[in-house]
């Protein structure tokens, strides 16, 4: 049951890689990268995951209650994978934004955003 | 770009102030609270980028002009490099070199809170500068692309007559098929003016473009 | 020692002061990228690369066994390495300086480039899977766009395809380094390294498995390894001229080959099965890559192909295991990435004097442009594996080492491979340079002295890169190289009692 949710996270992946395979619209090609990067994101997420674990947020409640900070940090979710993922988020952003001003850029070049039109580099 | 109804460009105007003082509240509580630098930089954006979707894209660069938000970019990244480059000064890259200061206070935690701003600065330049950017596209890319039989003209000069063999049997049925997804006919791009690095004479002697390509005429 | 993080830093500073004020004077951003990397050329010479450095970035450094923050960690390999990286970057910004001329927006180019050649830089001095990840990452989108930097049709197109498969590599790998995360719960590497060797790992190696297999998935992407090679052919030709040598020369090697090499000797250990599947993947990529590059007839695809073909040969070398196989990866390493920049950079001069890069246009080039055509054919030889030029030495050397593992059927294919790249490559100088003068290259003239020059540089080391493997030379340069290879577990076991 604990590792229900992991394997979720891997089928959003799955979702994700076929959406960015098989569709011939390029912005859906676009939104399944998108997906597969927010499949990730959230797995990384649910690995820090401790069973009542507090939010990692060090305020003055917290450090009392806990005594120290080695203490609150063997109390609280793991905070190493949020920070992960938030460079992540901005990683996919960039990507995010670079693929749709190139899909832009295209659609202005070829009139279309059907993948299989494009086709002029051959061999 | 048109903007929006009047309702939204009113209620822009008195909320947008509150938008960015989130935004700025995020940034300055990084080290405290959740939030930070990338944060606090998208809410302000969203302020930004709120402003430019009720108002169009001309009224919006009329007041915040796309050269003063790339400037601002790359300044932020440099006020992020220097903090980083300061670290040396304490032995180290990327070192402390502040005080610790005392916990939970907004003057703690060294030299996070100017990385913070930092990249605040950077991310809200950035992301308004990636969404104005890609309206810009967006306005050219409503004049429909030239059809294949206009294009071999312009681009026999720049990749050679090798397109044209290949083009010439695709080109009646690409033609075809884009014509129902074309909106009309329009006239290819006028090539960018010709700068005095490539005298006319000197390029066509060597059969180069004329033309510049690449991402824009500005330098 | 302070110039290892400078490495990283100094690229990523420039590349935005660059953004700044690049317009204003016209030759501030040719300045300040050319200063930039020729400083660069000094500071990677000046890295330490005996033994194993750690720089604790932020003073958070190894306590107890344990690291506590990002360390920069640089041995032999990552020293070798990053030379290539630099001295590769200063023959593109010298050859960038006239040939892009012709496109609009050139202090843009240079912040890209800049930020590429940081990222890589970051990719290769860094002890932590995590920090690799997000170089790799900086250094695929700076190259996703300047791919696409003319904003011609292939261009978009070639960009567009380079930058989703791209994406879909570094997507794997994330997956992976997740995994290794929650086995580890740690992201350095040489903590995940002692704990995967520890027994209580034993029973859950089912996960480290599966991120292996994405490593090995995500990082081949990068690399252009055969089955992953799809976008390779369509994004090098498509990329100015410039742009194309850095990524072949490279790209394809800091964030694929060295990545790959990093993960499976020091973090996972070469276990028999995976350097079987490393030895197919190498197998393949050399002879299809070779047959697929003789029916070319586009020059920069030609080379493209070809890209790829010797790849996999450095994959092979490293494939073995051995020490000799290991030498001659790395020289092979080296050999290649000046070749084959000096090949595409070359193409770049030919494209500018006669308009084209179609083969069966060209033709007689070599009266009109004999610097060109004559470095191209040093280049040209030197990859195909003639004596006395460099590539000639590390292809031998890859050869005598798959026969003395055992794997005499890996040795004929890289034979067979070398022959079929001759005959393109002995096809393309005769169609293009030696043969008869065509209409196209009438009134072709040799490039201006900026492009010139680093291709003559280029041509050089490839002439002399043979004397690599003196002894009093190869102690100096390829022994740290080899002997951070052959570490093995002994970099998980350095960096956590502090470094060396």
């Amino acid at each position: 049951m604990a590792t229900f949710c992991y394997w979720i996270c891997l089928m959003l992946f799955a979702v994700g890689l076929y959406c960015a395979v098989t569709k011939r619209n390029l912005i859906k090609i676009v939104i399944g990268i998108a997906i597969m990067d927010h499949a990730i994101n959230l797995f990384l997420v649910l690995l820090g995951y401790r069973r009542g674990g507090i939010a990692p947020i060090l305020d003055r409640a917290n450090l009392a209650e806990s005594g120290s900070a080695p203490g609150f940090a063997e109390r609280s979710v793991d905070a190493l994978p949020q920070a992960m993922v938030l460079t992540s988020i901005v990683i996919s952003l960039a990507v995010t934004a670079l693929l749709v001003a190139l899909c832009v850029r295209i659609y202005e070049k070829y009139g279309t955003y059907d993948v299989n039109e494009l086709r002029r580099l051959r061999g | 770009m048109k903007g929006m109804s009047p309702i939204v460009q009113t209620v822009t105007r008195w909320i947008r102030a509150f938008i960015v003082l989130f935004g700025i509240y995020v940034i300055c509580y990084g080290h405290i609270s959740p939030g930070g630098g990338f944060a606090g930089g998208v809410v302000i954006a969203c302020g930004f980028i709120l402003l430019m979707l009720a108002l169009g894209r001309e009224a919006c660069e009329r007041r915040y002009s796309i050269r003063w938000a790339g400037k601002l970019d790359a300044v932020g990244a440099l006020a992020f490099a220097a903090v980083a480059l300061l670290g040396f000064a304490a032995g180290l890259y990327f070192q402390n070199f502040l005080g610790r200061g005392e916990s939970f206070q907004i003057r703690s935690a060294g030299s996070i809170p100017l990385g913070n701003f930092a990249i605040g600065l950077k991310v809200s330049a950035s992301l308004f500068l990636v969404v104005a950017v890609l309206s810009v596209l967006r306005v050219a890319a409503r004049r429909p692309p030239a059809t294949e039989a206009v294009k071999p003209a312009e681009t026999a000069e720049t990749v050679g007559p090798e397109d044209v063999p290949a083009a010439g049997p695709e080109a009646a049925e690409a033609a075809a098929a884009a014509g129902a997804r074309q909106v009309g006919i329009a006239p290819p791009r006028a090539p960018v003016g010709e700068d005095e690095r490539l005298p006319r004479a000197w390029a066509r002697k060597r059969r180069l473009p004329t033309r510049r390509r690449g991402l824009g005429g500005r330098r | 020692m302070i110039f290892i993080p400078l490495a990283v830093a100094v690229p990523l500073g420039v590349a935005f002061l660059i953004a700044l004020f690049g317009g204003r004077p016209r030759w501030l951003a040719d300045v300040l990228a050319n200063a930039t990397a020729a400083a660069l050329v000094v500071f990677t010479i000046l890295l330490p690369r005996r033994g194993i450095t750690i720089y604790p970035v932020g003073g958070w450094g190894v306590e107890d066994g344990v690291p506590t923050g990002i360390l920069m960690v640089v041995d032999g390999l990552s020293w070798f390495v990053a030379l290539t990286v630099a001295v590769v970057s200063l023959a593109v910004t010298v050859y960038s300086i006239a040939y892009m001329r012709r496109y609009t927006a050139k202090p843009k180019y240079y912040a890209l480039l800049l930020l590429m050649i940081a990222g890589m830089n970051g990719a290769v001095l860094t002890g932590d899977i995590f920090n690799l990840f997000v170089f790799l990452e900086v250094a695929s989108i700076a190259s996703y766009a300047l791919v696409a930097f003319g904003t011609e049709r292939e261009e978009l197109e070639a960009s567009f395809k380079y930058a989703i498969l791209g994406s879909v590599g570094s997507l794997c790998v994330l997956l992976g380094i997740a995994l290794l995360y929650g086995l580890a719960g740690t992201v350095n590497m040489a903590q995940i390294a002692a704990k995967l060797r520890a027994p209580e790992a034993a029973g859950r190696m089912g996960a480290a498995h599966l991120a292996l297999a994405l490593f090995v998935a995500g990082f081949g992407l990068k690399a252009a390894l055969v089955p992953f090679h799809a976008w390779l052919p369509d994004a090098h030709p498509s990329a100015p001229a410039p742009v194309s040598a850095m990524l072949s020369g490279v790209l394809i090697k800091t964030i694929g080959v060295y990545a790959l090499a990093r993960v499976v000797f020091h973090v996972f250990g070469l276990d028999p099965k995976l350097r079987t599947i490393i030895l197919v993947l190498a197998a393949a990529s050399m002879l299809c890559a070779a047959i697929a590059s003789v029916m070319q007839r586009d020059l920069k695809r030609l080379l493209a192909y070809s890209s790829i073909s010797q790849v996999g040969y450095i994959v092979l070398g490293f494939g073995l295991g051995s020490d000799l196989g290991a030498l001659g990866a790395i020289l092979h390493l080296f050999n290649h990435a000046t070749m084959k920049s000096l090949l595409f950079l070359a193409s770049g001069s030919v494209e500018m004097s006669a308009g084209t890069r179609d083969l069966d246009r060209l033709g007689g080039l070599a009266e009109r442009m004999p610097v060109t055509a004559g470095a191209t054919t040093i280049g040209a030889l030197g990859i195909a594996g003639i004596p006395p030029f460099s590539g000639f030495w590390s292809k031998l050397l890859i050869v005598i080492a798959a026969v003395q593992a055992g794997e005499v059927a890996m040795a004929c294919i890289a034979i067979a491979a070398s022959l079929i790249t001759l005959g393109a490559f002995i096809g393309m100088l005769r169609q293009a340079f030696f043969g008869p003068e065509a209409p196209a290259t009438a009134e072709a003239q040799e490039a201006p002295a900026w492009m010139c020059l680093p291709i003559v540089v280029l041509a050089a080391i490839g002439l002399t890169g043979g004397l690599l493997l003196l002894p009093q030379v190869q102690e100096q340069v390829l022994g740290p190289a080899v002997e951070a290879v052959q570490r093995g577990a002994a970099y998980a076991d350095t960096i956590l009692r502090g470094g060396r």
